[in-house]
């Protein structure tokens, strides 16, 4: 008998750095006018700026979801997915039915071997109100009868599963991110070829959950017309016009990065086993000097080895 | 790192600010008389502004006292070692015929330490030692894996020796500050010394990110005093130490250690004022390195050195290894291993070792760069660039000419078009087919020797007596009829510094 599969949880490091995105995309949003620096001072640098990201990304998807009245007529007709209350994942036509004014989703006939030669299912899910929101499209070249090869359904599979995975960790239907598109949502400025392997790596054994599935960064090449964060190596120049957020690992660079992000929303992870650890909290020490006000309610709760300096800057 | 990896680290550094560090204070009553007299004599030699060797004796009794207090070797041995196989044996024995005619202060402290000595070198076990002992678990130690941090390597073997007899030894290791920093981790950590030195030696990372959920500071209660900032951003927070032997304040223990006392500090070399025609105007991030025999040179910061391991057995120190490391885990006492006209880059060394005739190519690569230098120097760097452009050049610029000149490239990228022009600019067209042929060769002789680098590196230098790097400070090694490479102790590091980007590498005299 195999032993009864246990719920994969993050561990409590990484859910306050996923807490610290989201507060700072509120915080960002709530004073439009101003502009937020928070640096958080870590033990190692590894896999933080994912987690932000995550953190990110579900309060701009939720806020998106909020704004927008679920427009299901949009998509009759169409391939959608949704996923029930029993956590199974319907994929089908979606169908309304006038005259009773309800929505519901026709899935692909299903030729049965069992059942007697000719004879087919059709199953048709009926949706309820409150669960129109959980209705999103599928990519319009989705086939089901389309034949892929066994590596295209791996990947299927695996970002399937890690979108499945983090929306259940994070309370949140990341499912939506395939019907919304929500654009570059940060940049980040660090070690490239690390981080790349930190977001394409499982963060559980037994499943697939992968941060690069759904952060998507611009440089993988599936990601490339749904991309929703950039990489730059540590050394580049930032864009002072940028709109996005950009999250700064620190290193010997980050004096000019600090003077170049003034007039931008950044969030500076200091590693503190970094050889430039020293000159970055220097740094930090006298961009701070010159804020205009702390930014309260920003200390991590439950991980006593993060600390955190919030401050806006303009 | 891997995600379990990473949620080790957090959760050892979770441990560690939540039960807090500990510390153990020990008395040693010898050494403390001893650092009370090295300190009146530092102080009487640093007044009566007296001569170097008297200057060298005051480094000698602040390496014995910085050995005896922050390591757990046996202080027999220790005095021992560094009398004899670190110089310390000459420095006195200058010094023995002249001590009569110095002034009394001197006199009487430096009789006191050479007094101190001889007591503590009576003396087998070392204090610190008996503590850790004490601190280890005992009996079965259910697979808990201890780490020692020592920063000197030679000493490394005698204290293998001094723990071998406590259970599953081989569940111990001895490590070097810096491997703690991204490659290793235990069950508890012990660190030598006192809270402060860790700060002065920018190595708070071995508390702040700590590789163990238990760490250990063992050390002597005459100068155990400091704490460590947490994360610097707020200057009160500190990192919590645990029980009652927290450290005490004590009068600025700075101030006396002269080893260090450039640390952080700036190196300044003596560098020419007159900049070469090869210089490209670019510059890159380097440390600055002093070594042991008054030169220097600046390293990239984010490069790679040769260094060589170096165990102690049988009372030699000889090379157990060479190893590339990283330039910003490089500390005092590492030996490293460069070519003797510049450059960490070692691979021109081996590229000669391997290419028949090597010598008549090179050579022949100086006769062409130094005529075009002497066009430069002549007609400008812009006028040489019209010119090659008028002989048929598809890439002269500015830039690239310099890089042509500059005696560490080996050539340019298109011999068909650039270097014809170059010849025909020089008048050494007739040369173009052994040049073409030299430079081809040079190439490859480079590409092979990248692989072939180590295995000759480790095979020259394995088992070599490595006495003279720490007695002069520096060693020649010579293979063969194969060109030298060098040995340098680091005496000091110093701090980032903004340099030519063609100065990297090179050996350099210090400007005292």
């Amino acid at each position: 008998m195999t032993p009864p599969e246990t719920a994969f949880d993050l561990p409590l490091w990484a859910k306050d750095l996923i807490s610290s995105g989201e507060r700072f995309y509120d915080l960002i949003h709530n004073h439009e006018d101003r502009r937020l620096t928070v640096a958080l001072c870590l033990p190692r640098v590894e896999f933080s700026a994912g987690f932000i990201g995550l953190g990110i990304l579900k309060n701009a998807l939720e806020q998106v979801l909020q704004s927008n009245e679920p427009q299901l007529r949009e998509l009759l007709g169409s391939m959608v997915s949704y996923q029930d209350p029993k956590g199974r994942v319907v994929v089908g036509i979606l169908e309304l039915r006038e005259n009773e004014k309800t929505y519901s989703i026709l899935e692909p006939i299903n030729v049965s071997k069992s059942l007697k030669p000719g004879a087919v299912t059709q199953r048709r899910t009926l949706l309820k109100p409150r669960e129109y929101g959980k209705v999103t499209a599928l990519p319009m070249n989705f086939n089901p009868n389309r034949q892929i090869r066994s590596r295209q359904i791996e990947k299927v599979i695996s970002h399937n599963q890690s979108i499945l995975e983090l929306s259940r960790i994070l309370d949140c239907e990341l499912t939506h991110l395939q019907s919304r598109p929500l654009g570059v949502l940060f940049n980040v400025f660090g070690n490239l070829s690390r981080i790349r392997s930190e977001w394409s790596q499982s963060l559980s054994k037994d499943k697939n959950v992968i941060l690069g599935e759904v952060l998507r960064p611009a440089d993988e090449k599936d990601c490339e017309d749904s991309h929703r964060c950039r990489f730059f190596p540590v050394h580049s120049e930032i864009a002072e016009n940028d709109s996005c957020i950009e999250i700064i690992e620190g290193s010997r660079a980050l004096p000019d990065q600090l003077s170049s992000t003034r007039s931008l929303n950044r969030i500076i992870l200091l590693a503190r086993n970094a050889p430039c650890y020293k000159d970055c909290v220097a740094s930090l020490r006298e961009s701070y000097s010159l804020c205009k006000g702390d930014a309260t309610g920003f200390n991590i709760e439950n991980s006593k080895p993060i600390i955190s300096l919030a401050f806006f800057h303009k | 790192m891997t995600f379990e990896e990473c949620t080790v680290a957090y959760n050892d550094a979770n441990a560690v600010l939540t039960k807090g560090i500990q510390t153990r204070r020990v008395d040693f009553p010898e050494l403390a008389d001893f650092n009370f007299a090295r300190r009146r004599f530092m102080s009487a030699v640093k007044r009566g502004a007296m001569h170097e060797d008297w200057e060298k004796a005051s480094v000698f009794f602040c390496t014995v006292h910085a050995k005896l207090a922050r390591t757990p070797c046996s202080p027999s041995w220790l005095i021992n070692h560094l009398l004899n196989d670190r110089g310390g044996q000459q420095t006195l024995k200058k010094l023995q015929h002249r001590v009569c005619s110095v002034d009394p202060s001197v006199r009487e402290s430096y009789k006191e330490l050479l007094e101190g000595m001889k007591r503590i070198s009576s003396i087998d076990t070392n204090p610190i030692l008996t503590e850790v002992l004490a601190l280890l678990p005992k009996g079965f130690r259910n697979n808990c894996k201890i780490l020692f941090v020592l920063r000197d390597l030679m000493l490394w073997e005698e204290f293998r020796n001094s723990i071998r007899h406590i259970p599953d030894s081989d569940l111990s290791e001895i490590v070097k500050p810096s491997y703690l920093r991204e490659r290793q981790r235990g069950d508890r950590i012990f660190l030598f010394g006192p809270p402060w030195m860790f700060s002065l030696r920018n190595e708070e990372y071995l508390l702040r990110s700590p590789a163990a959920r238990k760490i250990f500071i063992i050390g002597c209660a005459h100068e155990f005093s400091g704490e460590i900032r947490l994360s610097g951003f707020d200057d009160s927070v500190m990192i919590p130490i645990s029980g009652t032997q927290k450290p005490t304040s004590e009068d600025d223990p700075y101030s006396f250690e002269t080893l260090l006392s450039n640390q952080g500090g700036r190196l300044v070399f003596k560098r020419s004022s007159v900049s070469r025609v090869w210089e490209s105007g670019s510059v890159i991030e380097a440390v600055p390195f002093k070594f042991g025999n008054k030169r220097g040179t600046y390293l990239r910061t984010d490069s790679k050195v040769w260094t060589v391991l170096v165990n102690n057995v049988g009372g030699i120190p000889r090379c157990a290894a060479v190893e590339k490391v990283d330039v910003k885990d490089l500390e005092p006492e590492d030996l490293i291993l460069m070519t003797t006209h510049g450059g960490g880059d070692m691979i021109p060394v081996v590229a000669d070792m391997i290419l028949p005739h090597s010598k008549q190519i090179r050579e022949l690569q100086s006769v062409w760069k130094n005529a075009l230098i002497r066009e430069i120097e002549r007609h400008g760097i812009d006028e040489v660039v019209v010119r090659l452009a008028h002989y048929g050049a598809t890439k002269a610029s500015a830039a690239n000419v310099r890089n042509w000149a500059n005696p560490r490239s080996l050539g340019m990228e298109n011999l068909d078009s650039d270097l014809v022009a170059l010849l025909k600019l020089i008048g050494l067209e007739s040369q173009y087919t052994s040049i073409v042929d030299g430079i081809q060769k040079l190439r490859g002789a480079h590409q092979s020797a990248g692989a072939q680098l180590q295995r000759r590196l480790r095979e020259n230098l394995e088992g070599q007596d490595l006495r003279s790097v720490f007695t002069h400070g520096v060693m020649e090694v010579k293979h063969g009829n194969g060109p030298a490479k060098t040995i340098f102790i680091i005496e000091e590091r110093g701090v980032v510094e903004e340099i030519p980007e063609e100065l990297e590498g090179e050996l350099l005299e210090m400007d005292e």
